[in-house]
Protein backbone atom coordinates (compact mmCIF):
# COMPACT_ATOMS: atom_id res chain seq x y z
CA UNK A 1 0.00 0.00 0.00
CA UNK A 2 2.58 2.30 0.62
CA UNK A 3 4.48 1.58 -2.47
CA UNK A 4 1.88 1.75 -4.48
CA UNK A 5 1.06 5.22 -2.57
CA UNK A 6 4.76 6.41 -3.26
CA UNK A 7 4.53 5.63 -6.90
CA UNK A 8 0.66 7.30 -7.16
CA UNK A 9 2.69 10.52 -5.47
CA UNK A 10 5.76 10.24 -8.19
CA UNK A 11 2.81 10.11 -10.93
CA UNK A 12 1.22 13.34 -9.69
CA UNK A 13 4.55 15.44 -9.44
CA UNK A 14 3.48 17.92 -12.31
CA UNK A 15 5.96 19.38 -14.55
CA UNK A 16 8.24 22.52 -13.51
CA UNK A 17 9.64 24.27 -16.15
CA UNK A 18 12.74 27.04 -15.01
CA UNK A 19 14.35 29.13 -18.11
CA UNK A 20 17.41 30.82 -17.34
CA UNK A 21 18.38 33.99 -19.90
CA UNK A 22 21.81 34.99 -19.50
CA UNK A 23 23.85 37.65 -21.83
CA UNK A 24 22.66 40.23 -24.01
CA UNK A 25 23.52 43.50 -24.59
CA UNK A 26 23.30 44.32 -21.36
CA UNK A 27 23.43 42.67 -17.91
CA UNK A 28 20.12 43.57 -15.57
CA UNK A 29 19.78 41.74 -12.59
CA UNK A 30 16.04 41.67 -12.56
CA UNK A 31 16.12 39.89 -15.86
CA UNK A 32 18.70 37.37 -14.84
CA UNK A 33 16.27 35.66 -12.43
CA UNK A 34 14.88 32.63 -14.14
CA UNK A 35 11.43 32.04 -15.18
CA UNK A 36 9.21 29.52 -13.98
CA UNK A 37 6.22 27.96 -15.19
CA UNK A 38 3.96 25.25 -12.78
CA UNK A 39 1.87 22.91 -14.72
CA UNK A 40 -0.31 23.07 -11.88
CA UNK A 41 -0.77 26.88 -12.56
CA UNK A 42 -2.07 25.43 -16.31
CA UNK A 43 -5.52 24.27 -17.51
CA UNK A 44 -5.53 20.75 -18.78
CA UNK A 45 -5.34 22.29 -22.36
CA UNK A 46 -2.25 24.11 -21.38
CA UNK A 47 -0.46 21.25 -19.34
CA UNK A 48 -1.13 18.92 -22.50
CA UNK A 49 0.46 21.83 -24.81
CA UNK A 50 3.65 21.76 -22.49
CA UNK A 51 3.82 18.37 -22.42
CA UNK A 52 3.85 18.28 -26.12
CA UNK A 53 6.41 21.53 -26.60
CA UNK A 54 9.23 19.61 -24.02
CA UNK A 55 9.01 16.27 -26.30
CA UNK A 56 9.64 18.18 -29.03
CA UNK A 57 12.20 20.57 -27.81
CA UNK A 58 14.11 17.17 -26.63
CA UNK A 59 13.51 15.53 -29.72
CA UNK A 60 15.45 18.01 -31.51
CA UNK A 61 19.21 17.48 -32.71
CA UNK A 62 21.89 18.75 -29.97
CA UNK A 63 19.31 18.56 -27.17
CA UNK A 64 21.25 16.80 -24.68
CA UNK A 65 21.85 17.38 -21.24
CA UNK A 66 24.63 19.98 -20.63
CA UNK A 67 25.43 20.05 -24.31
CA UNK A 68 28.08 23.32 -24.79
CA UNK A 69 26.63 25.60 -27.23
CA UNK A 70 28.70 28.69 -28.55
CA UNK A 71 27.68 32.24 -27.65
CA UNK A 72 28.50 35.76 -29.62
CA UNK A 73 29.33 38.80 -28.44
CA UNK A 74 25.97 40.35 -27.11
CA UNK A 75 24.54 37.11 -28.06
CA UNK A 76 21.81 34.90 -25.81
CA UNK A 77 22.23 31.81 -24.10
CA UNK A 78 19.21 29.86 -22.71
CA UNK A 79 18.94 26.95 -20.72
CA UNK A 80 15.73 25.33 -19.53
CA UNK A 81 15.44 22.90 -16.83
CA UNK A 82 12.46 20.27 -16.41
CA UNK A 83 11.74 18.57 -13.50
CA UNK A 84 9.07 15.83 -13.39
CA UNK A 85 8.21 12.65 -12.49
CA UNK A 86 11.07 11.65 -14.65
CA UNK A 87 13.71 13.11 -12.76
CA UNK A 88 15.30 16.61 -13.85
CA UNK A 89 16.39 17.51 -17.71
CA UNK A 90 18.36 20.59 -18.90
CA UNK A 91 19.44 21.86 -22.03
CA UNK A 92 21.04 24.92 -23.81
CA UNK A 93 21.42 27.01 -26.93
CA UNK A 94 22.56 29.85 -27.71
CA UNK A 95 21.71 32.99 -30.22
CA UNK A 96 21.94 32.75 -33.03
CA UNK A 97 21.13 28.87 -33.07
CA UNK A 98 17.84 28.34 -31.61
CA UNK A 99 15.92 25.53 -33.26
CA UNK A 100 12.19 26.01 -33.79
CA UNK A 101 11.32 23.58 -31.15
CA UNK A 102 13.33 24.98 -28.20
CA UNK A 103 12.24 28.60 -29.38
CA UNK A 104 8.55 27.58 -29.23
CA UNK A 105 8.98 26.25 -25.54
CA UNK A 106 10.83 29.07 -24.23
CA UNK A 107 7.77 31.42 -25.45
CA UNK A 108 5.32 29.22 -23.83
CA UNK A 109 7.36 29.56 -20.80
CA UNK A 110 7.19 33.52 -21.29
CA UNK A 111 4.02 33.90 -21.84
CA UNK A 112 2.77 31.65 -18.87
CA UNK A 113 5.58 31.74 -16.52
CA UNK A 114 6.84 34.41 -14.11
CA UNK A 115 9.86 35.68 -12.44
CA UNK B 1 50.83 70.27 -49.58
CA UNK B 2 49.14 67.23 -47.90
CA UNK B 3 45.57 67.83 -47.38
CA UNK B 4 43.85 64.67 -46.30
CA UNK B 5 40.42 64.08 -45.17
CA UNK B 6 39.71 64.54 -41.52
CA UNK B 7 43.56 65.11 -40.73
CA UNK B 8 45.46 68.73 -39.85
CA UNK B 9 47.79 69.70 -42.98
CA UNK B 10 51.42 67.86 -42.59
CA UNK B 11 54.71 69.43 -43.80
CA UNK B 12 54.96 69.13 -47.26
CA UNK B 13 58.21 66.59 -47.11
CA UNK B 14 55.85 64.33 -44.99
CA UNK B 15 54.15 63.78 -48.20
CA UNK B 16 56.58 62.68 -50.72
CA UNK B 17 58.55 60.40 -48.57
CA UNK B 18 58.26 56.81 -49.43
CA UNK B 19 56.91 54.46 -46.77
CA UNK B 20 59.76 53.12 -45.11
CA UNK B 21 60.70 56.40 -44.01
CA UNK B 22 57.65 57.20 -42.70
CA UNK B 23 58.01 54.00 -40.48
CA UNK B 24 61.53 55.15 -39.05
CA UNK B 25 60.03 58.56 -38.49
CA UNK B 26 57.53 56.84 -36.08
CA UNK B 27 59.31 55.20 -34.48
CA UNK B 28 62.40 57.34 -34.06
CA UNK B 29 61.32 60.95 -34.27
CA UNK B 30 59.97 63.29 -31.48
CA UNK B 31 56.61 63.32 -30.42
CA UNK B 32 54.83 65.64 -32.47
CA UNK B 33 57.43 64.19 -35.67
CA UNK B 34 55.93 60.62 -34.70
CA UNK B 35 52.41 61.94 -34.50
CA UNK B 36 52.08 63.70 -38.26
CA UNK B 37 54.11 60.61 -39.63
CA UNK B 38 51.57 57.69 -38.11
CA UNK B 39 48.89 59.92 -39.83
CA UNK B 40 50.47 60.12 -42.75
CA UNK B 41 51.81 56.98 -43.35
CA UNK B 42 48.37 55.66 -42.59
CA UNK B 43 46.34 58.29 -44.99
CA UNK B 44 48.93 57.37 -47.68
CA UNK B 45 48.40 53.66 -47.63
CA UNK B 46 44.71 54.07 -48.63
CA UNK B 47 45.70 56.37 -51.23
CA UNK B 48 48.65 54.31 -52.65
CA UNK B 49 46.54 51.22 -52.65
CA UNK B 50 43.67 53.06 -54.65
CA UNK B 51 46.50 54.91 -57.23
CA UNK B 52 48.23 50.95 -58.16
CA UNK B 53 44.96 49.69 -58.43
CA UNK B 54 44.11 53.02 -60.88
CA UNK B 55 47.61 52.28 -62.66
CA UNK B 56 46.60 48.90 -63.29
CA UNK B 57 43.57 49.70 -64.52
CA UNK B 58 45.49 51.78 -66.85
CA UNK B 59 48.00 48.83 -68.10
CA UNK B 60 47.80 47.50 -71.20
CA UNK B 61 46.00 43.74 -70.48
CA UNK B 62 46.90 40.59 -71.99
CA UNK B 63 43.92 39.63 -74.57
CA UNK B 64 42.50 43.28 -74.33
CA UNK B 65 40.29 43.08 -71.55
CA UNK B 66 38.79 45.90 -69.88
CA UNK B 67 39.94 46.07 -66.22
CA UNK B 68 37.96 46.16 -63.50
CA UNK B 69 36.68 49.79 -62.10
CA UNK B 70 39.07 50.43 -59.44
CA UNK B 71 37.38 49.99 -55.89
CA UNK B 72 37.62 53.05 -53.19
CA UNK B 73 36.39 52.55 -49.58
CA UNK B 74 32.76 51.56 -49.78
CA UNK B 75 30.56 50.83 -46.75
CA UNK B 76 28.49 48.22 -49.48
CA UNK B 77 25.67 48.18 -46.95
CA UNK B 78 23.17 45.50 -47.40
CA UNK B 79 20.18 45.71 -45.09
CA UNK B 80 17.67 42.43 -44.09
CA UNK B 81 14.22 42.09 -42.71
CA UNK B 82 13.80 38.75 -40.78
CA UNK B 83 10.24 39.31 -41.16
CA UNK B 84 9.61 38.17 -37.08
CA UNK B 85 11.70 35.23 -37.89
CA UNK B 86 15.20 34.02 -37.33
CA UNK B 87 16.32 32.95 -40.75
CA UNK B 88 19.15 34.67 -41.25
CA UNK B 89 20.22 37.31 -43.55
CA UNK B 90 16.68 37.20 -44.35
CA UNK B 91 14.84 39.22 -47.29
CA UNK B 92 17.00 42.44 -48.67
CA UNK B 93 14.99 45.31 -48.25
CA UNK B 94 17.99 47.91 -48.72
CA UNK B 95 20.99 47.72 -50.26
CA UNK B 96 23.85 50.44 -50.63
CA UNK B 97 22.49 53.83 -52.28
CA UNK B 98 19.08 52.43 -52.36
CA UNK B 99 16.28 55.11 -51.25
CA UNK B 100 14.92 55.37 -47.72
CA UNK B 101 12.54 52.75 -47.20
CA UNK B 102 9.13 53.37 -45.38
CA UNK B 103 10.72 50.99 -42.42
CA UNK B 104 12.37 52.85 -39.43
CA UNK B 105 14.30 49.69 -38.28
CA UNK B 106 15.80 49.62 -41.89
CA UNK B 107 16.70 52.93 -42.12
CA UNK B 108 18.22 53.51 -38.38
CA UNK B 109 20.00 50.08 -39.35
CA UNK B 110 21.64 51.13 -42.44
CA UNK B 111 22.58 54.87 -41.61
CA UNK B 112 24.09 53.27 -38.40
CA UNK B 113 26.41 51.25 -40.06
CA UNK B 114 27.13 53.95 -42.68
CA UNK B 115 28.28 55.97 -39.69
CA UNK B 116 30.22 53.38 -38.24
CA UNK B 117 31.62 52.97 -41.34
CA UNK B 118 32.28 56.84 -42.04
CA UNK B 119 33.90 56.93 -38.22
CA UNK B 120 36.49 53.86 -39.12
CA UNK B 121 37.49 54.96 -42.32
CA UNK B 122 38.02 58.70 -41.91
CA UNK B 123 39.38 58.63 -37.97
CA UNK B 124 41.65 56.08 -38.21
CA UNK B 125 42.28 54.69 -41.76
CA UNK B 126 40.11 51.74 -41.24
CA UNK B 127 38.57 50.19 -44.15
CA UNK B 128 35.88 48.36 -42.60
CA UNK B 129 35.51 45.86 -39.90
CA UNK B 130 38.49 43.94 -41.30
CA UNK B 131 40.28 47.33 -42.95
CA UNK B 132 39.65 45.27 -46.20
CA UNK B 133 36.30 46.64 -47.39
CA UNK B 134 34.30 43.80 -45.76
CA UNK B 135 30.42 44.51 -46.63
CA UNK B 136 28.34 45.70 -43.86
CA UNK B 137 25.29 43.40 -43.47
CA UNK B 138 22.37 43.86 -41.52
CA UNK B 139 19.15 42.11 -40.01
CA UNK B 140 15.95 43.55 -38.66
CA UNK B 141 13.22 42.36 -37.11
CA UNK B 142 14.47 39.26 -36.02
CA UNK B 143 12.47 37.18 -34.03
CA UNK B 144 9.73 38.15 -32.15
CA UNK B 145 9.76 41.35 -29.73
CA UNK B 146 13.59 40.13 -29.40
CA UNK B 147 14.63 42.55 -26.76
CA UNK B 148 18.60 42.33 -27.92
CA UNK B 149 21.38 42.89 -30.97
CA UNK B 150 24.53 41.09 -31.45
CA UNK B 151 26.90 40.76 -33.99
CA UNK B 152 27.85 37.20 -35.04
CA UNK B 153 31.04 37.60 -36.96
CA UNK B 154 29.24 38.17 -40.34
CA UNK B 155 26.45 40.67 -39.71
CA UNK B 156 24.35 42.39 -37.26
CA UNK B 157 21.28 41.11 -36.09
CA UNK B 158 18.35 43.56 -34.51
CA UNK B 159 15.59 42.59 -32.34
CA UNK B 160 12.41 44.91 -32.32
CA UNK B 161 12.11 44.98 -28.50
CA UNK B 162 9.03 44.35 -26.51
CA UNK B 163 7.81 48.10 -26.34
CA UNK B 164 7.51 47.75 -22.58
CA UNK B 165 11.34 47.19 -22.02
CA UNK B 166 13.20 48.28 -24.70
CA UNK B 167 12.50 49.62 -27.92
CA UNK B 168 13.75 48.90 -31.33
CA UNK B 169 17.76 47.79 -31.22
CA UNK B 170 17.99 49.89 -34.33
CA UNK B 171 17.15 53.29 -32.52
CA UNK B 172 20.45 54.28 -30.61
CA UNK B 173 24.03 54.73 -32.85
CA UNK B 174 26.16 53.81 -30.58
CA UNK B 175 24.88 50.80 -29.72
CA UNK B 176 25.11 49.88 -33.69
CA UNK B 177 28.85 51.15 -33.81
CA UNK B 178 29.21 48.73 -30.17
CA UNK B 179 28.16 45.78 -31.74
CA UNK B 180 29.97 46.27 -35.28
CA UNK B 181 33.16 47.45 -33.18
CA UNK B 182 33.11 43.60 -31.62
CA UNK B 183 33.93 42.83 -35.18
CA UNK B 184 36.88 45.38 -35.39
CA UNK B 185 38.47 43.33 -31.89
CA UNK B 186 37.78 40.22 -33.79
CA UNK B 187 40.20 41.13 -36.60
CA UNK B 188 42.71 42.33 -33.80
CA UNK B 189 42.99 41.31 -30.55
CA UNK B 190 40.66 38.99 -30.02
CA UNK B 191 40.10 39.60 -26.59
CA UNK B 192 38.56 36.41 -25.38
CA UNK B 193 35.03 37.38 -24.27
CA UNK B 194 34.97 35.92 -20.57
CA UNK B 195 36.13 37.47 -17.38
CA UNK B 196 38.88 41.05 -17.68
CA UNK B 197 39.58 40.20 -21.22
CA UNK B 198 35.69 39.93 -21.82
CA UNK B 199 35.13 43.27 -19.96
CA UNK B 200 37.98 44.60 -21.80
CA UNK B 201 35.84 43.49 -25.15
CA UNK B 202 32.92 45.00 -24.02
CA UNK B 203 34.69 48.55 -23.06
CA UNK B 204 36.24 48.73 -26.41
CA UNK B 205 32.71 47.98 -28.38
CA UNK B 206 31.69 50.92 -25.37
CA UNK B 207 34.49 53.00 -26.35
CA UNK B 208 33.88 53.42 -29.96
CA UNK B 209 30.53 53.03 -29.97
CA UNK B 210 29.48 56.25 -27.87
CA UNK B 211 33.08 57.85 -30.14
CA UNK B 212 30.80 56.93 -33.36
CA UNK B 213 28.00 59.13 -31.55
CA UNK B 214 30.08 61.81 -30.30
CA UNK B 215 31.78 62.25 -34.27
CA UNK B 216 28.31 61.85 -35.72
CA UNK B 217 26.83 64.52 -33.34
CA UNK B 218 30.19 66.63 -33.33
CA UNK B 219 30.08 66.60 -29.51
CA UNK B 220 33.69 67.50 -27.78
CA UNK B 221 33.93 65.21 -24.53
CA UNK B 222 32.94 67.45 -22.19
CA UNK B 223 29.36 67.95 -23.96
CA UNK B 224 29.07 64.61 -24.68
CA UNK B 225 26.42 62.60 -22.57
CA UNK B 226 28.60 58.97 -22.42
CA UNK B 227 25.71 56.95 -21.97
CA UNK B 228 25.71 53.71 -24.09
CA UNK B 229 22.20 52.69 -25.41
CA UNK B 230 20.36 56.21 -24.73
CA UNK B 231 16.74 55.95 -25.91
CA UNK B 232 16.90 52.23 -26.00
CA UNK B 233 14.69 52.19 -22.85
CA UNK B 234 10.86 52.12 -23.26
CA UNK B 235 9.20 55.04 -21.75
CA UNK B 236 7.78 53.92 -18.20
CA UNK B 237 11.21 52.18 -17.25
CA UNK B 238 13.30 53.42 -15.25
CA UNK B 239 16.83 54.77 -16.52
CA UNK B 240 17.99 56.19 -19.16
CA UNK B 241 20.61 54.38 -20.78
CA UNK B 242 22.36 50.28 -20.64
CA UNK B 243 25.36 51.74 -19.02
CA UNK B 244 26.77 55.15 -18.39
CA UNK B 245 30.64 55.75 -18.78
CA UNK B 246 30.59 58.89 -17.38
CA UNK B 247 29.02 57.46 -13.80
CA UNK B 248 28.56 54.03 -13.88
CA UNK B 249 26.30 52.38 -12.10
CA UNK B 250 23.71 55.10 -12.29
CA UNK B 251 22.11 54.54 -15.79
CA UNK B 252 19.07 52.66 -14.42
CA UNK B 253 17.25 51.49 -11.59
CA UNK B 254 14.04 50.05 -12.16
CA UNK B 255 11.53 47.65 -10.46
CA UNK B 256 11.99 45.02 -12.98
CA UNK B 257 15.29 45.45 -14.51
CA UNK B 258 16.97 46.06 -10.97
CA UNK B 259 19.95 48.57 -10.38
CA UNK B 260 22.30 49.05 -12.53
CA UNK B 261 25.39 46.51 -11.31
CA UNK B 262 28.68 48.51 -13.15
CA UNK B 263 31.31 49.42 -10.65
CA UNK B 264 33.20 52.66 -10.89
CA UNK B 265 36.61 51.23 -9.71
CA UNK B 266 38.39 48.26 -9.23
CA UNK B 267 37.51 48.36 -5.02
CA UNK B 268 34.04 47.22 -6.34
CA UNK B 269 35.04 44.52 -9.06
CA UNK B 270 32.25 42.18 -9.17
CA UNK B 271 33.14 38.48 -9.04
CA UNK B 272 30.32 36.31 -10.93
CA UNK B 273 29.69 33.18 -12.98
CA UNK B 274 26.63 35.08 -14.72
CA UNK B 275 27.55 37.14 -18.26
CA UNK B 276 30.87 35.31 -19.01
CA UNK B 277 31.83 36.07 -15.82
CA UNK B 278 30.59 40.19 -15.46
CA UNK B 279 31.66 41.05 -19.03
CA UNK B 280 28.89 43.92 -18.76
CA UNK B 281 29.62 44.61 -15.39
CA UNK B 282 33.14 44.99 -14.92
CA UNK B 283 33.69 46.96 -18.04
CA UNK B 284 32.47 50.05 -16.14
CA UNK B 285 36.07 50.04 -14.84
CA UNK B 286 37.63 50.58 -17.82
CA UNK B 287 34.95 52.19 -19.64
CA UNK B 288 35.52 55.20 -16.70
CA UNK B 289 38.80 54.90 -17.07
CA UNK B 290 38.47 56.44 -20.62
CA UNK B 291 35.64 58.95 -20.29
CA UNK B 292 37.96 60.04 -17.41
CA UNK B 293 40.53 60.61 -19.68
CA UNK B 294 38.83 62.18 -23.02
CA UNK B 295 37.41 64.75 -20.41
CA UNK B 296 40.80 65.51 -18.90
CA UNK B 297 42.75 66.01 -22.69
CA UNK B 298 39.72 67.72 -23.92
CA UNK B 299 38.71 68.63 -27.46
CA UNK B 300 37.09 65.70 -29.64
CA UNK B 301 37.75 62.66 -27.48
CA UNK B 302 37.82 60.53 -30.90
CA UNK B 303 40.97 62.38 -31.81
CA UNK B 304 43.44 61.86 -28.86
CA UNK B 305 41.85 59.51 -26.26
CA UNK B 306 40.29 57.64 -29.04
CA UNK B 307 43.68 57.64 -31.00
CA UNK B 308 45.37 56.14 -28.13
CA UNK B 309 42.80 53.11 -27.32
CA UNK B 310 42.39 52.55 -31.16
CA UNK B 311 46.23 52.35 -31.30
CA UNK B 312 46.53 49.98 -28.11
CA UNK B 313 43.79 47.66 -30.06
CA UNK B 314 45.90 47.25 -32.56
CA UNK B 315 48.90 47.11 -30.96
CA UNK B 316 51.00 43.28 -30.70
CA UNK B 317 51.34 43.49 -27.05
CA UNK B 318 47.63 42.87 -26.71
CA UNK B 319 46.75 39.56 -26.17
CA UNK B 320 43.25 37.51 -26.56
CA UNK B 321 44.10 37.40 -22.06
CA UNK B 322 44.75 40.48 -21.39
CA UNK B 323 43.68 41.58 -18.41
CA UNK B 324 42.70 45.13 -16.89
CA UNK B 325 46.54 46.28 -15.79
CA UNK B 326 47.93 44.81 -19.03
CA UNK B 327 45.47 46.93 -21.08
CA UNK B 328 45.94 49.87 -18.79
CA UNK B 329 49.72 50.04 -19.23
CA UNK B 330 49.48 49.78 -23.07
CA UNK B 331 47.69 52.72 -23.33
CA UNK B 332 49.86 54.48 -21.08
CA UNK B 333 52.69 53.53 -23.48
CA UNK B 334 51.15 54.50 -26.43
CA UNK B 335 50.08 57.41 -25.53
CA UNK B 336 53.94 58.17 -24.45
CA UNK B 337 55.27 56.63 -27.87
CA UNK B 338 52.19 59.40 -29.67
CA UNK B 339 52.53 62.21 -27.38
CA UNK B 340 55.53 61.71 -25.26
CA UNK B 341 55.87 60.57 -21.80
CA UNK B 342 55.45 63.56 -19.64
CA UNK B 343 52.54 64.74 -22.03
CA UNK B 344 48.71 66.36 -21.12
CA UNK B 345 47.86 63.45 -22.42
CA UNK B 346 50.07 60.20 -21.44
CA UNK B 347 49.51 61.92 -17.72
CA UNK B 348 45.79 61.65 -18.13
CA UNK B 349 45.88 58.09 -19.64
CA UNK B 350 47.61 57.10 -16.27
CA UNK B 351 45.74 59.37 -13.77
CA UNK B 352 42.68 58.24 -15.20
CA UNK B 353 43.37 54.40 -14.48
CA UNK B 354 45.07 55.36 -11.26
CA UNK B 355 41.27 57.20 -10.16
CA UNK B 356 39.36 53.62 -10.94
CA UNK B 357 41.87 51.58 -8.88
CA UNK B 358 43.77 49.41 -12.06
CA UNK B 359 47.20 51.41 -11.85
Amino acid sequence: MAACAANSEQKELPMHAELFIDGGVGFFPGLARPIVLDEKALSAEDREELSRLVSAARAEPAAAEGAAVKAVPDGRSYRIRITSANGTTEFSRADPSVPPAFSALMAFIKQRGHR
Amino acid sequence: MCNHIGHHRAPPIFCILPPHMLKEIAKNGTPQQRSIAIDTWATDHTFRQIRSVQAALLAPRRGGAVAPVPAVPSARRSIYTASHTETLPGKLVRAEGGPKSNDDSVDEAYDGLGATFEFYLEIFHRNSIDDAGMPLTGTVHYGEQYDNAFWNSQQMVFGDGDGTLFNRFTIALDVIGHELTHGVTEQTAGLAYSGQPGALNESVSDVFGSLIKQYTLKQTADKADWLIGSGLLASGVKGVALRSMREPGTAYDDPVLGKDPQPTNMAHYVITSQDNHGVHINSGIPNHAFCLAARDIGGYAWEKAGRIWYETLNDSHLKANTNFKAFAKLTVSNASRLYGASSPEATAVSKAWGTVGVL
